[in-house]
């Protein structure tokens, strides 16, 4: 675990989960996570809830994949994901970050959503997301893609991610997103 | 019609449905997993009160100070059955309360009354 510790503190880890993601789970990280950053005097109010509005939907983005992926093939999907928070010395950031494995056919939807927001300036994103958000009464599919749109009104830039194919059952999605 | 109350959890606002006095409540942070089925009592109780129930005047406090996406879209979906309501003629104030230390959250407030022409809505620091 030294090996593991000196990656995590080059990485500027400040927190790290790895394991089964579920709403227990993370109601009691996120309140871990909210003391924990607002102990530390070097961040301000408006980051600590930017992290945390961002942590908490790639989480919720995990357990509805995965619920997904169950109701689907009708065989059970753990939640399993995992979540950096960290500091990011190189370009004097927040980071949050996220990973977790998904089916190949839902790689296509995941690369759209974000390509399109990446191309979107600040107000572009606002604006997109209300009009997300008005669109069509008592249309929940899994949030409608505003999960991204929310994490995007609380970042600085384009989301960096990679979807590594593994076998024709899954790949592994990586998402990194700075505050 | 009868009073309905949705408790509080981490993740779920307490949720006060009055028809009496004409008074529906939210309190708490909302990011629960299953924002739809959580939801769904308080929209249908909501459908039924703008039915034929409703009294003269209804206030509706909300003080949410975090809430997700799906909440969001929740949220939206009943401001914008208020303001049908408030069309159709009803006495309606929506006051959207925050910790006045809490921008993020006074922000989400005027970003949904922004969207809503015809409901009063009220920001209001705390």
């Amino acid at each position: 675990m030294l090996e593991l510790k000196e990656l995590l503190k080059k990485k500027g880890v400040i927190f790290s989960f790895s394991g089964t993601v579920s709403q227990k789970v993370l109601t009691n990280i996120a309140g871990a996570i909210e003391e924990e950053l607002a102990s530390m005097n070097e961040i301000d109010n408006k980051t600590i809830r930017s992290i945390l509005v961002i942590f908490v939907e790639l989480m919720q983005n995990i357990m509805s994949y995965s619920k997904e992926k169950t109701e689907q093939t009708g065989s059970i999907y753990e939640s399993l994901g995992i979540a950096l928070i960290g500091y990011s010395k190189s370009n004097n950031k927040y980071y949050v970050g996220s990973a977790n494995f998904i089916s190949p056919d839902q790689e296509h939807v995941l690369r759209e959503r974000i390509d399109r927001l990446n191309q979107l300036d600040h107000q572009g994103i606002k604006e997109l997301y209300k009009e997300l958000r008005r669109s069509g009464r008592d249309k929940h599919e899994r949030g409608a893609g505003l999960g991204f749109l929310e994490m995007a009104k609380k970042s600085s830039e384009p989301f960096e991610y990679t979807i590594t194919p593994i076998n024709s059952e899954e790949s592994f999605f990586e998402i990194l997103i700075y505050v | 019609m009868d009073k309905k109350i949705i408790e509080q959890s981490s993740f779920v606002p307490e949720i006060i449905m009055d028809p009496d006095q004409g008074l529906i409540e939210f309190s708490g942070k909302s990011y629960p997993e299953n924002t739809f089925e959580v939801y769904e009592p308080v929209i249908n109780w909501l459908k039924e009160y703008f039915d034929g129930n409703a009294r003269e005047h209804t206030v509706v406090n909300v003080e949410i100070p975090y809430f997700n996406s799906s909440s969001s879209k929740v949220l939206y979906d009943i401001f914008s059955m208020l303001n049908d309501a408030s069309v159709d003629g009803n006495n309606i104030e929506v006051n959207w309360i925050y910790d006045k230390e809490d921008e993020s959250t006074e922000e989400d407030g005027l970003d949904f009354k922004e969207d809503f022409d015809d409901l009063t809505f009220n920001i209001i620091a705390r």
